[in-house]
């Protein structure tokens, strides 16, 4: 009897504004089946850095954290005085 | 004496005659009416009574004699009983008022046990080789028996009066002031029930490293909905603050953000931002926010 524990990408969800909503699963396998799957999120926003994200989650923001979306960002953080 | 024998039929026999012409055991080439047997006929030649399955035999709109009436004999033929069709109903044409109430409650009142699960086939699969089981937003199948389970990925509804997601899952908190993080992370836990998210994190910071100005707690694991509401934070324990003593500290997460903005209240000043240097490198926040994401 084989355990192991791998971590992959289960879904992530681009909102209106450019956030890209992250979920990790954890997933243990018993010989190849697996018995337990846990979840971790995470949010990818439109300033944030991403070096350290999931090339997928990468190319995601890439293409949606446009200078436009960046701005639209800057300028709702400020408008809530953040 | 008394008659003895099936009793009258109202109505008239259906007759049908022919006549014999000594080689044809078919005189009468098709009788008006399909029968189911012989006995459903009595055939008479002259007048005589014919035995049915021996002297002839009739089946469907045939009837044949064993052998061929002679010449000029006349052949008439009763009929005591066409051939009774049952139609078959077409498809989908049964409506629920023409079955007994009974069979509908027997079926509504089915009780599904822990050890049942409902099994469907292919419309196209008779031998039900291709059963499933009711699975979807409501997943019955025996492993998940007791549960209510839904997609892993939502499938989202606008409708104000249906539950379309739950999921658990863990998110990690960190303090921040925008752009510096401060080291250490906890690992909280949050629930989501259709939009609803409730999120709970215990923080223990080692050191502020580069953090300054106004500090915030980032990291929740769904960003808040975009409507212009702001949602309280609820604190249920704090240490290693260096705030005035007296001072209230309160918590709010914005709208459209996943980060939760940190303030201090004192009667002089009002509600101002709270402070890096207000938290210690080993200050603790102990909080659980409850708001509807995105």
């Amino acid at each position: 009897m084989a355990l192991t524990e791998k971590t992959e990408i289960g879904s992530m969800e681009v909102l209106p504004m450019g956030q890209i909503q992250v979920r990790t699963d954890t997933i243990i396998e018993r010989d190849g089946v697996e018995i337990s799957r846990s979840y971790h999120r995470h949010v990818v926003e439109p300033d944030a850095d991403i070096s350290g994200e999931d090339q997928r989650v990468k190319d995601i923001a890439n293409t949606v954290h446009t200078d436009a979306c960046k701005k639209a960002w800057a300028d709702q953080k400020k408008s809530l005085g953040a | 004496m008394a008659y003895i024998g099936r009793p009258l039929n109202a109505g008239n026999l259906a007759v049908q005659s022919g006549t014999g012409d000594g080689s044809d055991t078919t005189p009468i080439a098709t009788l008006n009416h399909s029968v189911g047997s012989s006995n459903s006929v009595a055939v008479y030649l002259d007048g005589v009574r014919q035995l049915a399955g021996t002297d002839y035999t009739a089946v469907g709109t045939t009837l044949t004699f064993t052998m061929a009436p002679a010449n000029g004999v006349g052949v008439d033929v009763y009929f005591l009983g066409l051939e009774l069709s049952i139609p078959t109903p077409a498809d989908a044409t049964v409506a629920k008022a023409k079955i007994t109430t009974t069979l509908i409650n027997e079926h509504v009142d089915t009780t599904i046990t822990a050890s049942d699960s409902l099994l469907f086939s292919d419309a196209t699969d008779s031998n039900a080789n291709k059963k499933d089981t009711v699975q979807g937003i409501l997943d019955l199948v025996p492993a998940h028996t007791g549960n209510v389970a839904f997609p892993a990925t939502q499938v989202a509804s606008a409708d104000a009066n249906t539950l379309d997601d739950y999921e658990e899952t863990t998110w990690t908190c960190t303090l921040t002031d925008g752009s510096n993080d401060a080291t250490g992370t906890a690992t909280g836990t949050a629930t989501k029930v259709g939009r609803l998210v409730v999120a709970s994190a215990y923080l223990q910071t080692s050191s502020l490293g580069s953090v300054s100005g106004s500090i915030q707690m980032k990291g929740l694991p769904y960003t808040s909905a975009n409507d212009g509401k702001y949602h309280s934070c609820a604190i249920g324990y704090g240490q290693g603050w260096a705030y005035t003593a007296g001072y209230m500290v309160s918590v709010h997460l914005p709208p459209n953000s996943t980060t939760m903005d940190m303030y201090v209240f004192d009667t002089a000043a009002g509600a101002t931002g709270f402070q890096s240097g207000e938290w210690s490198d080993n200050g603790q926040m102990m909080i659980t926010v409850s708001y509807t994401s995105a």
